[in-house]
């Protein structure tokens, strides 16, 4: 983790979920990234090193969490687990490994037929459903003493439930019917373990006992007597255990900080024992402030000269100090490409690239400022994490570009003065309505691109795009071998 | 279209890819518009006859390698897991699947993994006098009904989701390298017509993905020094050679392959109007698709999975 009378080699890793796409006719047989005018990441391929990267393997189509546990080197096949688990701890859930947790809603149960009236109690559960999951909150079952049992409120009608103790499995079906006006159902084991079986025993009971005191609580009595629906009853879904695994920081050797309002990703870097930092305005959708993500990633990869952002704790109401001495891996998670990407929002995919580009140019000048004190060498490293389309509207297996650089070479391409020059402002996602801007806008737009003349350094890629990866050094490679190639490239740098 | 399961059209020139000259130009311009790349193989076992690597290579493409060690017999009856029996429709979400051939084993092993073997009598070789003057047109515009396209217009129930078209070197006459040079030609003139039926930007072209696949038969590394998809050795002495991670190609999930056959790869140029990428490579060669090409280089058992994928007859990995 860096000599001490040398600089410390700290890496800003940008992830841009579902950036990879193909050749739309509508903009010209180019892919959004293609079309885009983003010089900061093409001066980043310009000035390091380039290839194609299959997130987990070759024609495999993944989700953003296989993707991202086989990027940061823990091959999905072996840890994998559902993303329950992932969804909890992100949604404010403290989970230990070989704890379960379920995805839940408040519902409505007819006791006497067991027939679920209404999945959702209430939409408007803001005030009752806390009130109602502290009452749920450590409750005991009967049956099994051993176990602890932790409710806590999520949004509208739905909460988290995580279940604390030994010998439990992720493997089990859950309690809800998943439609209205159908038979509540019993948790079951969807393998032959043992393990599996009696967690389908457990939860069963939990089941059985949180509608006790659902049924019990003057809340709901309250709720009768105005004539709404009580809310009687928890649905659990989308079961998930915690993985067992060896944190980041013990993996690779640095230590590691995460911006990532997408629920998901937080839970997953939380299970690799990530940080999660705080970034006020960032909120994993189209309303998100990138400028606040790129300070609070540049601040942790700055302290202790610079005071470092607070983290989440799951299962805490406050924030806690993050790391005094900062952090050696940012990982900067950027969800609304792949947002446009499932929106089939080709434009805006355009647009929304080149908003990220702008954020990117943000980051690097902070990091700059922090580097010229000479106690920090930084590196930037960018990719993602599977393509998705924005015609098809889903993910696809089609390889992502990676780029990584030294900053010190990013400056050399972009100038000291454009990147001191640039403005730190926040700014807002661009407003696209599709139609807004005909093909021929976002050709003209694409014959101003800054083109760089040749690489700078490392292989001959001066783009950053699909298509432009493909010539640079590293090849095609599957995610499982990128942390090597950016800690090879941090001590080739050195 | 890009958010409709596409249906599939293979044409597989096996053994060709060294006979593709500068006039074959359908084939450019089919390597012009698409996303190039390389299919790797592993090393043939010795001895292996010319008919034993027609089944090899195919099973190969096919991710179907277990059954054909089952019906070869190179493995021992432990090996010969029950994946082996698993037929294309129960690997792939209920694919329909064809394979249009004249090769007696490929017919066998086609109908092993659950293909509809179809002969090529009718297809390459018309039997029709009156479609005499246009086999190639006939041909294309035949192979297309397989998939529901007809008349310009996409029906909306298919016969299969997959054809795959073998087409061996002596296919159209008999062997000699004049008559493979025929059959490239052929091979030539039917991607020409499949191209014509289905323009860009045609209904038919919205669903219609389209793969080119041209292997090099019997080849050995002393024969072809030029035809390798390793590093070159200018690359190797370069200091950021340190930094080149594993290749997609030499792994399995997260295990090396064993056995990686570095030269002669197939060839692959893929496209779908909105579907698939367009590289800078030109002509369908392995020196513009190792210099332009876009896809690099995948090994061949993982091809299907990709076709299979824009199918919709494979889930995707996670949430």
């Amino acid at each position: 983790m860096g000599h001490p009378q040398q600089p410390k080699r700290r890496v800003a890793f940008v992830l841009i979920d579902g950036v990879g796409d193909v050749s739309i006719p509508r903009i010209g047989f180019k892919t959004p990234l293609q079309a885009a005018n983003v010089p900061n990441l093409d001066a980043i391929a310009s000035a390091g090193v380039n290839g194609l990267m299959d997130p987990v393997e070759v024609g495999l189509g993944c989700g953003s969490d296989t993707a991202h546990l086989s990027l940061l080197g823990y091959d999905p096949r072996v840890y994998y687990r559902g993303r329950g688990a992932f969804e909890s701890m992100g949604a404010g859930l403290a989970m230990s490994p070989g704890d379960i947790a379920f995805k839940s809603n408040f519902a409505t149960l007819d006791e006497k037929t067991g027939i679920v009236i209404s999945r959702r109690a209430d939409r408007h559960f803001e005030e009752e459903g806390p009130i109602l999951c502290a009452a749920l909150d450590g409750l005991k079952m009967p049956s099994f003493p051993e176990y602890e049992v932790r409710v806590r409120y999520a949004t509208e009608h739905r909460c988290g439930v995580v279940v604390k103790g030994p010998n439990l499995s992720g493997n089990i079906s859950g309690t809800d019917p998943l439609k209205d006006n159908r038979l509540l159902l019993q948790a079951e084991a969807l393998d032959g373990n043992d393990e599996a079986r009696h967690t389908a025993k457990v939860v069963n009971e939990l089941s059985k006992e949180i509608s006790k005191i659902l049924i019990a609580h003057p809340l709901n009595a309250k709720r009768a007597s105005e004539g709404k629906n009580v809310a009687n009853v928890v649905l659990l879904r989308g079961c998930g255990i915690r993985i067992e695994v060896s944190p980041f920081a013990k993996k690779h050797g640095l230590w590691p900080c995460m911006v990532a309002p997408t629920k998901i990703i937080a839970g997953l870097g939380l299970s690799l024992g990530i940080d999660i930092l705080e970034a006020p305005g960032a909120t994993g959708d189209y309303r998100t402030l990138l400028t606040s993500k790129a300070t609070a990633i540049a601040k942790a990869l700055s302290a202790p000269l610079q005071s470092c952002p607070n983290v989440f704790v799951p299962g805490e109401d406050e924030h806690k100090p993050g790391r005094s001495d900062g952090y050696d891996f940012g990982f900067l998670h950027i969800k609304a490409i792949d947002d446009a990407g499932h929106d089939k929002a080709t434009i805006f995919k355009v647009k929304g690239l080149e908003a990220v580009d702008r954020a990117i140019g943000q980051l690097a000048r902070l990091l700059w400022e922090t580097e010229s004190t000479g106690k920090f060498q930084y590196f930037l490293c960018v990719t993602g994490d599977h393509s998705t389309p924005v015609e098809y509207g889903d993910h696809s297996f089609e390889p992502v570009p990676f780029a990584i650089c030294s900053l010190k070479d990013f400056v050399g391409v972009v100038g000291v003065e454009t990147i001191l020059g640039g403005l730190l402002d926040p700014f807002p996602l661009p407003t696209v309505k599709e139609g807004q801007y005909p093909t021929e806008h976002v050709e003209v737009e694409q014959e101003q691109r800054t083109k760089q003349p040749r690489a700078f350094n490392g292989d001959s890629v001066c783009e950053f795009n699909e298509i432009a990866a493909a010539r640079g050094c590293l090849g095609r490679f599957p995610g499982g071998e990128m942390m090597g190639v950016i800690k090879n490239f941090l001590e080739l740098e050195a | 279209m890009a958010d409709k399961p596409s249906r599939a059209l293979v044409l597989y020139g096996d053994g060709l890819a060294r006979f593709v000259k500068p006039s074959h130009t359908h084939l450019h311009s089919l390597a012009s518009k698409a996303s190039c790349g390389f299919l790797t193989l592993p090393n043939a076992p010795p001895s292996e006859s010319e008919d034993e690597r027609i089944v090899r290579e195919f099973a190969l493409l096919l991710d179907a390698y277990e059954a054909y060690s089952n019906t070869s017999g190179s493995t021992t009856k432990q090996e010969r897991g029950e994946k082996s029996s698993i037929t294309i429709s129960e690997r792939f979400m209920g694919m329909k699947a064809a394979i249009v051939t004249n090769n007696p084993s490929l017919k066998s092993f086609g109908t092993k993994l659950g293909f509809s073997v179809l002969p090529n009598d009718g297809f390459i070789k018309s039997s029709d006098e009156a479609q005499a003057d246009h086999p190639v047109d006939f041909v294309a515009s035949e192979l297309l009904k397989l998939l529901g396209f007809q008349e310009g217009k996409t029906v909306e129930l298919s016969q299969y989701d997959l054809v795959f078209v073998h087409v061996e070197a002596g296919e159209v006459n008999v062997k000699n390298d004049e008559a493979i040079a025929d059959d490239v030609e052929y091979f030539n003139a039917l991607v020409g017509g499949i191209m014509h039926i289905g323009k860009p930007g045609s209904e038919i072209s919205l669903r219609l993905h389209l793969s080119v696949v041209m292997s090099y038969g019997s080849t050995s590394e002393k024969d072809d020094p030029n035809l390798s998809v390793s590093m070159s050795n200018d690359d190797k002495k370069s200091n950021l050679s340190k930094l080149v991670p594993r290749q997609s190609y030499t792994m399995k999930g997260e295990v090396p392959r064993k056995d990686v056959r570095h030269h002669c790869p197939m060839l692959l140029a893929q496209s779908q109007y909105a579907v698939t990428r367009k590289d800078m490579a030109e002509t369908f060669s392995f020196k513009d698709f190792k210099e332009h090409g876009g896809n690099l280089v995948i090994p061949a058992d993982r091809f299907l999975h990709e076709v299979a994928f824009k199918l919709w007859k494979a889930p995707k990995y996670g949430a």
